[in-house]
């Protein structure tokens, strides 16, 4: 049993921070049943990285050894529009998609929520924890790994001195999660 | 210090880097390429942290000529790059394979052949690992599938290569050395040490025992020897004489293929299965996923290429209907398991090639079996 995310944006938005957030946070404070879960990350390399699209895959398993290369995601986490026309039919039928509503125009047809994450960064002056408010809201939308298990992932990976504003663009993230789902 | 005991959630090649660390790494000198470059940035703030040495040269054959000198002088060294940089390295690796330079080579495999496909992975230097450099020689080098694997494969990378006084090359791939992931660092592994001269005899610096490998002497603590990459005696000095370099070049080989038992790492899943998948690499975690799926399927992965593991490969050969080897370039190992698997009467050996730098899906694996 495999569980396949992927968030993909622009270069520049932190997708590849997400990414390994979430990763990270699986593979070392995440259990299930008294056992350890099992991560990997991967992503986009070259220019592609840096400035222009940008995508990130963690894919989620309860046994150590498993393809780790998302094919079909069962969550697509999108923020920018180039991202959504790329990934979009990359989907299935019970993929679930989360848009940054601001920044992604279309939507699809399959299940979404769309989530305000740009303007609420911006409402705490920080655009650049867009990305962590969208973390934020996967994991309250998808239920699949525990909030402190991200959150304390989240610690290790920020740069120092910027713990406290992550956590916070975090917790505003799986609120407005917490709301997509009730507006459902 | 090196990493405490414990889980940790690296990148492939900083795994490899804890990993070379854990062993006893004192000198690193390379040149920066993709899909390895992670390994000389981390190990740029690591080794002065352990009071090693990092150097970045001003290109791969000064690198792997820094290694070869920092070894003489007894630092357990290394160096990494990608494709176009280990070619450039082939002449110096002939050098340490005929000066008995222990020393390991991490080559992250990206797409080639030239500067080809720089971000993406590729198998396809397996057979220059081997062969690269002229003449007969031979070297060791291990193909780690995981990030666990790069953190193992490292130190026993080094084990080997201090033990047999030796080259060893750790062909990793763009997939395996960028992807993130948990591995374990153990309480305590096991770190091998090359065997010293301790005397001041000055006359027999390439005297060896039955083990065929020669204690070694450290440059500058009172030994003189002489180093040098045309065929010579036991006191290093050249000599010309066919008698000489018969034995020198037999013992070379010798010390490496009579130890092959010990050298093959390989792993056997579903051993009782007559259709067997062999491979390394990130292939290997494809082919995991199909056996999983389907424990009709048996697995033979192999984490040493060179020497290739032929026991393991004759034991799976046996009693099997059909072999498919799964590797991401045009057949390189495939030639070895099919020579292999003959001898024990299977003739049933076909490839699953792809050089697309796209490691194969598990579909592609249980459709190219489907088919036979």
């Amino acid at each position: 049993m495999t569980i396949s995310v992927r968030f993909a944006g622009m270069g520049g938005q932190g997708i590849i921070f997400s990414g390994i957030a979430l990763a990270r946070g699986v593979s070392l404070y995440e259990k299930r049943g008294g056992k350890d879960l099992y991560a990997i990350q991967t992503q986009s390399y070259g220019p592609e990285a840096r400035g222009g699209s940008s995508k990130c895959d963690v894919k989620i398993s309860e046994s150590e050894n498993f393809y780790p290369f998302v094919e079909i995601p069962d969550y697509l986490v999108l923020m920018s529009q180039p991202a959504y026309e790329r990934f979009i039919d990359v989907t299935n039928k019970d993929t679930v998609v989360v848009l940054d509503e601001d920044a992604v125009e279309s939507r699809p047809d399959i299940e979404y929520y769309d989530i305000a994450a740009t303007k609420k960064a911006e409402e705490i002056g920080k655009r650049i924890v867009a990305n962590v408010v969208m973390l934020g809201a996967f994991v309250e939308i998808s239920g699949i790994v525990s909030k402190k298990s991200i959150q304390k992932a989240l610690c290790d990976v920020a740069p120092k001195g910027t713990e406290s504003l992550n956590k916070k663009a975090f917790e505003l993230g799986t609120a407005l999660g917490k709301d997509a789902i009730n507006a459902d | 210090m090196r990493l405490e005991a414990g889980t940790y959630f690296m990148q492939g090649n900083e795994a490899c880097v804890e990993g070379a660390i854990a062993a006893g790494l004192r000198f690193f000198a390379g040149y920066p390429i993709t899909p390895s470059t992670e390994i000389a940035e981390r190990l740029a703030e690591r080794l002065p942290e352990e009071g090693g040495i990092f150097i970045q040269m001003e290109d791969e054959i000064a690198s792997i000529s820094a290694v070869i000198g920092s070894s003489w002088v007894g630092a357990k060294a290394m160096t990494a790059t990608s494709g176009p940089g280990f070619s450039l390295m082939q002449e110096n690796i002939g050098y340490a394979a005929m000066t008995e330079t222990p020393l390991v080579i991490v080559n992250v495999m990206r797409g080639g052949p030239s500067t080809g496909l720089p971000t993406m992975p590729s198998q396809g230097d397996v057979m220059q690992a081997k062969y690269g450099s002229h003449g007969d020689y031979e070297i060791i080098a291990l193909a780690p599938a995981t990030v666990q694997d790069m953190f193992d494969l490292t130190i026993k990378a080094f084990n080997f290569s201090e033990i047999y006084r030796v080259p060893a090359i750790i062909l990793s791939d763009a997939e395996v050395g960028h992807m993130r992931g948990k591995f374990t660092v153990p309480k305590k592994s096991e770190v091998l040490e090359r065997r010293m001269r301790t005397d001041k005899v000055w006359h027999d610096g390439f005297a060896y025992d039955e083990s065929l490998v020669p204690r070694f002497p450290v440059f500058g603590r009172g030994f003189r020897v002489h180093v040098t990459g045309i065929s010579h005696d036991i006191a290093g000095y050249p000599r010309t004489d066919p008698e000489v370099h018969e034995e020198l070049v037999r013992r070379l080989s010798e010390k490496i293929i009579g130890n092959r038992d010990k050298i093959s790492l390989t792993d056997i899943y579903n051993e009782d299965s007559d259709r067997f998948i062999v491979t390394y690499g990130s292939p290997t975690l494809a082919a995991m996923e199909v056996i999983g799926n389907d424990p009709s399927i048996g697995l033979l992965q192999l984490k040493t290429l060179w020497p290739m593991p032929e026991e393991s490969i004759r034991h799976v050969a046996k009693n099997v209907k059909e072999i498919l080897v799964v590797e991401m370039n045009m057949g390189q190992v495939f030639k070895e398991v099919q020579r292999i698997a003959c001898l024990e009467g299977c003739e049933n050996v076909r490839l699953l090639s792809k050089v697309g730098g796209e490691v194969h899906t598990p579909q592609e694996i249980v459709h190219s079996l489907r088919r036979c």
